[in-house]
């Protein structure tokens, strides 16, 4: 029998045409459109080997840290951004008897940092804020429920930009996961060391680790070729299989509808996420019937289910990368948030060789734990060949969306990678954190080294760069976003754009 | 909103509608449809408070709403596929093709099992409407039966456990079906059987000696192992060992499998307590261990042969207890070496529940590894002549060092692999002062904190909530069980008739 899906596996070639005389989403044929933007935040843990991460430049003058060598290939499409932070401010910073910007040693590289920037960061505190810019902490104390145990926390910026992008694509946003090590939680529910996005403050959408339900999510929304129909006895099983499908979910709704009204108020607004779920299944379900497609889609193999993600990684790491080259090339989704590994993870990177990054030669033997390392001293090259991995992660990412045309630039040109930690190195802190850009041409510098400033007083932060992309990328119109207890607000950054 | 109704001991709490874990769900599954299928392991899950059963654990969202629609389609189609489970299911034929009663009355008798409660009229009269939606798409009477079938696994009654409140303040009893779910999920890990049902149906089992005589029926039940693997492996860190990491070329003795008895003998250890005649006080002190033959050379004991755990009385004088068990040991110690503070954080977190609270705008000093020719006490105790340090070190560290006999692995020592000699003294909390594990094992056995403990921890994961708020209740859960003689049956049993098991404020 003829399916979808043995049509997709023999799909060996792509139909060329180039994105501008394409068939977009909900567009009429003919029309031209300029090519959509897409935001792709690559979370990595536990910080980086700050000691071996860049070397300091200037400008268009700058040369790849040891670290950051996988993207020698995109270098001239990588925007370095040094002193971000992301500083979970104390809450009393205004208050404080020090001045909250007088400057204190850290403890262990012996740099200053602003007496008021360190509120106890820890592997749950900080990941929970990376896209929030907001102390979850706070939040939950603000909010009355229990700081420890309550998975609330604020929206995210990934999907602040993908509720300003909604209905553009089948697939509003997508989060992946990579690698599934686990560890300690710091005392807070999992969810602030296992997942990044928010949907909103109640509602941590989770992620997927399995590639091949990451390509059939992107084949029930239509990344498909075009031209493809199915045949017509599959159409009216189909047909049957809707109608079937759309009376459970009534079901569901209508009596969703009535258990809430026995409900107390929060019970209801759990049970408001669940709605939300079967509303969104209902648009899948009447989706199938018109296929959106665009002439650049190209569909990979679907892959092989995987049930231990943390089995060959390096093999995986290449499925993901193409799934989210497919995602973003079949405008399938314009926001993928993408979680390497978890916070806190204890994995032992045994599939990256290591490398002896103090003498500048490959080392014997394999990479050790990803947390253990990370606190293992200054200069550990268990902890640096880790880091290493995710820059080469985000580098084939990279360098696979570059080599996809799309009009006049690349796949990669219209989408804006963000490569981030939530923290400096082994000390959690959160200031000046492992940060750059890729792609987001014609609107950031590209191939630049930029240092923005140290001064506490006015120091940018984290908040300011989504700000940035809220509003100077994808012309979101946002008013202010994230926190900051200095009480400065939001503004641009002018450093970073072209 | 109102405050709720609160007595001299607190708030008997209320609990916000409480998704299944994973493993909840999937043991609910096996139960109710007879599979094997485990959809569950698949979902992405989270915990809280350490624990997967929390409330606030269950997080829902799109993605999950949409792997339970997938699992209740493959679930409800294995079901019916097999002709045996199909059978047992679909007991009648419709006398005509429009015919409602039979369908009626399997969707009634398999909807009180899946809500785990009599379906509501509007419930069972959507699922009639379903199932003639079914036939309209020219489905048969089984297949049309399999779509309700569906509907209900997928249903928000079934997938989360619901208690109702009359009023929005007050405290009231609950249901003798809320309860029947309370007490299978607290003593199983899944729904109640067809004599929890019954007892439900009668509604009787609210009192005290009712409920009582549950927990002696429901402990002898096959089912009651999830205490030992659901609850204790959680607490006390065994499923840890799943993912922990030795580095072999320090201990070449490590294998997976090695850990794996470890975990079992973690479990069987604890099941000693539970369905044998040990009570807790003995938790840290009692001589016995269940070794195969790889743990047995572990421990310097004799091979007892066998590939199955055998228990053994302790006899080689160096370990004892709990505190003894390679699993506990393993788990809290780093690939590479021993770590005396990891150890004793663990002890005071989860067997004497004290959360230590990091000083606030900690800018923490690095914890390196020793030096060579220094020992891991050294490092600790030059980390701790700062006194920001000092107030966690000073409670974290004094346990670990009592267990610094024992390596990453949980083999004896007196030596360091550097030729440097063990030193394990230490200080309990009260202040006196303690040489190795077995002193220690004596002197944290008489702190009251350490029994009141594990009540506490039973009580977050079977309540499915923190004991914020209802300290009081817990304190009395305690007094009842010391009362009773300190097995973890009369544990059970003292929270089971404790009003915050029996009953709920409004919300």
């Amino acid at each position: 029998m003829l399916t979808r899906r043995n049509v997709l596996r023999g799909l060996g070639v792509t139909l060329g045409l180039p994105f501008l005389e394409s068939l977009a989403p909900g567009r009429a044929i003919g029309q031209t459109v300029a090519p959509p933007k897409r935001f792709v935040p690559i979370y990595f843990p536990n910080g980086a080997g700050v000691e071996w991460w860049d070397k300091p430049g200037n400008g268009a003058t700058w040369d790849l840290g040891p670290l950051l060598r996988p993207l020698a290939p995109v270098k001239s499409k990588t925007l370095f951004i040094k002193n971000l932070g992301n500083y979970t401010w104390r809450r009393d910073l205004l208050t404080m008897g020090t001045p909250w910007y007088s400057l204190i040693p850290r403890q262990d590289i012996g740099t200053m940092m602003p007496a008021g920037a360190f509120n106890t960061p820890s592997h749950s505190r900080d990941p929970g804020a990376m896209l929030t810019c907001v102390d979850g902490d706070g939040v939950r104390q603000d909010r009355k429920v229990d700081v420890t145990t309550s998975p609330i926390n604020a929206t995210t910026a990934d999907q602040i930009i993908a509720q300003g992008l909604m209905g553009k694509t089948p697939i509003n946003s997508m989060q992946l996961g990579l690698l599934n090590g686990s560890g300690e939680f710091d005392g807070r529910n999992s969810v602030f060391s296992q997942n990044m996005s928010w949907s909103d403050p109640q509602t941590a959408m989770g992620k997927e680790l399995n590639p091949q339900k990451v390509f059939d999510a992107l084949v029930q929304a239509g990344a498909a070729a075009p031209g493809q129909t199915a045949n017509p006895a599959d159409a009216a099983a189909a047909a049957r299989r809707r109608a079937l499908d759309q009376s459970a979910l009534d079901s569901l709704k209508a009596s969703t509808v009535a258990l809430q009204n026995q409900l107390s108020m929060s019970d209801k607004a759990e049970l408001d996420k669940y709605l939300t779920g079967v509303r969104e299944l209902e648009q899948k379900v009447a989706a199938t019937t018109s296929m959106p497609t665009t002439a650049q889609c190209k569909p990979v193999a679907r892959p092989m289910a995987t049930t231990d993600a943390n089995q060959d990684p390096v093999g995986r790491m290449g499925v993901m990368n193409d799934l989210i080259v497919m995602a973003l090339q079949c405008d399938m989704t314009r926001v993928v948030t993408y979680m390497l590994d978890n916070s806190r993870s204890e994995l032992v990177y045994s599939h990256v060789a290591k490398y002896d990054f103090t003498n500048d030669k490959p080392a014997t033997g394999t990479a050790g734990n990803y947390h253990a390392s990370q606190h293992a001293g200054l200069r550990n090259n268990d902890f640096a060949s880790i880091t290493n991995w995710q820059v080469r992660v985000a580098a084939d990412l990279a360098q696979k969306l570059d080599a996809v045309q799309e009009g006049e630039r690349t796949l990669l040109d219209n989408s804006l990678l963000m490569l981030f930690s939530d923290m400096h190195h082994g000390d959690h802190a959160g200031f000046d954190l492992p940060m750059m850009l890729l792609g987001g041409a014609g609107t950031f510098k590209q191939g630049q080294y930029v240092t923005l400033t140290e001064d506490p007083q006015s120091c940018r932060q984290y908040r300011d760069l989504y700000f940035t992309i809220m509003n100077h990328y994808f012309g979101l119109g946002i008013k202010s976003f994230g926190d900051d207890m200095r009480k400065i607000p939001n503004a641009e950054i002018p450093e970073i754009l072209a | 909103m109102p405050e709720p109704t609160t007595t001299p001991l607190g708030d008997v709490g209320s609990i916000p509608i409480h998704q299944l874990s994973a493993r909840e769900y999937d043991n609910t599954v096996r139960d109710l449809l007879g599979t094997a299928s485990k959809p569950g392991e698949a979902f992405q899950s989270f915990e809280a408070a350490g624990f997967d059963t929390l409330a606030a654990a269950g997080v829902m969202n799109s993605r999950k709403v949409a792997d339970y629609f997938s699992a209740a389609g493959t679930l409800a189609a294995e079901l019916f596929g097999d002709a045996t489970r199909r059978a047992s299911l679909v007991t009648c034929q419709p006398a005509t093709p429009t015919d409602i009663t039979c369908a009626e009355g399997i969707i009634k008798t398999f909807g009180l099992k899946a809500f785990r409660r009599p379906l509501l009229p509007a419930e069972l009269a959507d699922f009639v409407v379903r199932y003639q939606a079914g036939l309209a798409q020219q489905l048969d009477h089984a297949a049309a039966l399999q779509e309700v079938v569906r509907i209900i696994l997928a249903s928000p009654q079934f997938i989360y456990r619901v208690e109702l409140d009359p009023d929005a303040t007050t405290v009231h009893p609950l249901s003798s079906y809320e309860l029947a779910s309370r007490l299978s999920y607290l003593l199983w890990s899944s729904m109640p059987d067809s004599t929890l049902f019954t007892a439900a149906d009668g509604g009787a089992l609210n009192a005290p000696d009712k409920l009582m005589a549950q927990v002696d029926r429901m402990l002898a039940d096959s089912h009651s192992r999830e205490l030992v693997d659901n609850f204790a492996a959680q607490w006390l860190g065994a499923r840890r060992l799943n993912d922990h990491v030795v580095d072999t070329t320090l201990y070449p003795m490590w294998t997976p499998a090695l850990g794996l008895t470890m975990q079992q003998e973690m479990g069987a250890y604890f099941d000693d307590f539970l369905h044998g005649d040990q009570t807790y006080d003995h938790f840290l002190t009692s001589p016995v261990n269940f070794v195969d033959s790889k743990l047995a050379a572990v421990y310097g004991l004799p091979d007892p042969g066998g590939t199955t755990l055998t228990r053994v009385q302790n006899t080689t004088g160096q370990r004892t207890g709990f505190l003894g068990l390679a699993g506990f040991l393993t788990h809290t110690s780093r690939q590479d070496r021993t770590a005396p503070s990891i150890r004793g954080k663990w002890i005071v977190n989860s067997l004497k529940c004290l959360d230590l609270e990091l000083p606030p705008n900690l800018n923490p000093a690095p914890l390196g590894d020793p030096a060579p020719g220094q020992t891991v006490r050294q490092v600790l105790e030059a980390h701790r002549s700062n006194p920001t340090c000092a107030a966690c070190h000073n409670i974290l560290d004094p346990a670990g060092f009592g267990l610094e006999h024992f390596d990453a692995i949980g083999r004896y020592r007196d030596n360091y692999s550097n030729g440097q000699p063990v030193d394990s003294l230490g200080m309990l909390s009260d202040g006196s002062t303690f040489n190795g594990l077995l002193e220690l094992a004596a002197g944290m056995s008489k702190d009251p904190g350490f029994v009141a403990c594990v009540a506490r921890k039973l009580f977050v994961y079977g309540l499915g909530r923190t004991a914020d708020g209802s300290e009081g209740y817990v304190d009395q859960i305690v007094t009842t069980w010391q009362g009773q003689g300190l097995s973890l049956r009369n544990l059970l049993k003292a929270i089971v008739v404790n009003d915050t098991f029996r009953s709920r404020h409004g919300n």
